[in-house]
């Protein structure tokens, strides 16, 4: 009896943890001067976090997608699809059975760009020293209503059909795994 | 004598079925690509089933996110570097094919190593299970001779009774 307790795996509940720290690697001072509302060309710093807690190793994907305010929807938690939000990067990573792997984001608006309408709508960004120019960005109706959010998803690879699916499965059911931040765009004396 | 718009569409069919050979040709690719990435993927982790300690497969990862650095570097190269392109390929390639020539030794090193394991804890329960049995047994024959040779060496004293 003891013999086989001893040699036994015990089932456990199969999950990833995401999670995203300020520049303190805190859950704090997520923006510069605690504030949100950001201007052209500010540095902010974010530590993306994951934890592997699957049992194997994992190949994962962090998707990073620009948000609006309302007209673009959050991934579904219940029916576990990713948001239609447009894509901005992904980090890829083969992550070990209970290691955390920690992403150093850092990013900055690097210009917007104000349609015939008078909507704005965030041009290029960089991220880690990339800069991303932006397609479908998300429209906001003028400078001074400009909320934007930062979504982060956690694709997984699926080895059946080789390829990325969203979150993971557990069981019969997919879950998923996701965050996002909100940020307004607003202008300063130098800018335009 | 040949016309030109005869020799237009020719031309033109011949340009056509280059293209799609080659975008068929780059597809095809791609998705064999995808197929041996998961091919190593589930083996690394039948290795990590078959009882690999977090050291060897820290091992397999660390290979593993080498040919994801390969891979990023072979996206942003420009179309015209062919060599660099090649060579890239064969290097993802040949890194895919030894993480999963590994992890099938890992495995079946690990599977071994499980067995003995089980075998070592399956042994010792036996063996545990025949000692405390015989000790039982031995402690339980001191106890009855002891109380027999107790009972042997009481005495029988007349009881006295009060006046």
């Amino acid at each position: 009896m003891v013999a086989y307790t001893t040699t036994i795996t015990p089932a456990s509940e199969k999950f990833f943890q995401l999670y995203l720290l300020g520049s303190t690697e805190t859950a704090g001072n997520y923006y510069p001067n605690n504030s949100s509302s950001l201007q052209i060309g500010e540095n902010v710093q974010w530590n993306l976090g994951l934890v592997n807690d699957m049992g194997s190793l994992q190949y994962v994907s962090i998707r990073v997608k620009l948000g609006g305010n309302q007209t673009i929807y959050s991934p579904n938690d219940t029916l576990a699809q990713p948001s239609p939000a447009p894509l901005i990067t992904e980090f890829k990573h083969f992550i070990l059975n209970n290691e955390t792997w920690i992403v150093p984001f850092y990013w900055q608006i690097v210009n917007y760009t104000t349609t015939t309408k008078g909507q704005v709508l965030i041009h290029s960004l960089t991220i880690d020293n990339v800069t991303y120019v932006l397609e479908n960005s998300p429209l906001c109706l003028e400078i001074n209503s400009c909320s934007f959010r930062l979504i982060f998803e956690l694709w997984t690879w699926n080895v059946e059909s080789n390829n990325f699916q969203v979150g993971w499965a557990n069981g019969d059911q997919q879950r998923i795994a996701w965050l996002q931040l909100w940020f307004n765009l607003t202008t300063n004396v130098n800018q335009h | 004598m040949i016309r030109a718009s005869t020799l237009l569409v020719f031309s033109l069919s011949f340009v056509a079925i280059v293209l799609l050979s080659h975008s068929t040709s780059v597809a095809s690719q791609s998705v064999n690509a995808q197929m041996q990435l998961s091919k190593v993927i589930q083996d690394a982790q039948a290795a990590e089933l078959s009882g690999a300690n977090s050291d060897e497969m820290r091992g397999l990862a660390v290979q593993l996110n080498t040919v994801l650095a390969l891979q990023d570097e072979l996206q942003n190269l420009p179309p015209q570097e062919l060599g660099r392109r090649a060579q890239l390929s064969q290097q993802i390639n040949a890194t895919l094919t030894r993480v999963d020539m590994e992890a099938n030794e890992l495995a079946t090193k690990a599977s071994q190593r499980t067995s003995i394991t089980h075998l070592v804890a399956y042994s010792s329960g036996v063996v545990g299970a025949v000692i405390v049995t015989v000790a039982y047994y031995y402690a339980a024959l001191l106890q009855r001779r002891y109380r027999i040779k107790r009972t042997f060496e009481m005495k029988i004293i007349p009881k006295r009774t009060e006046a």
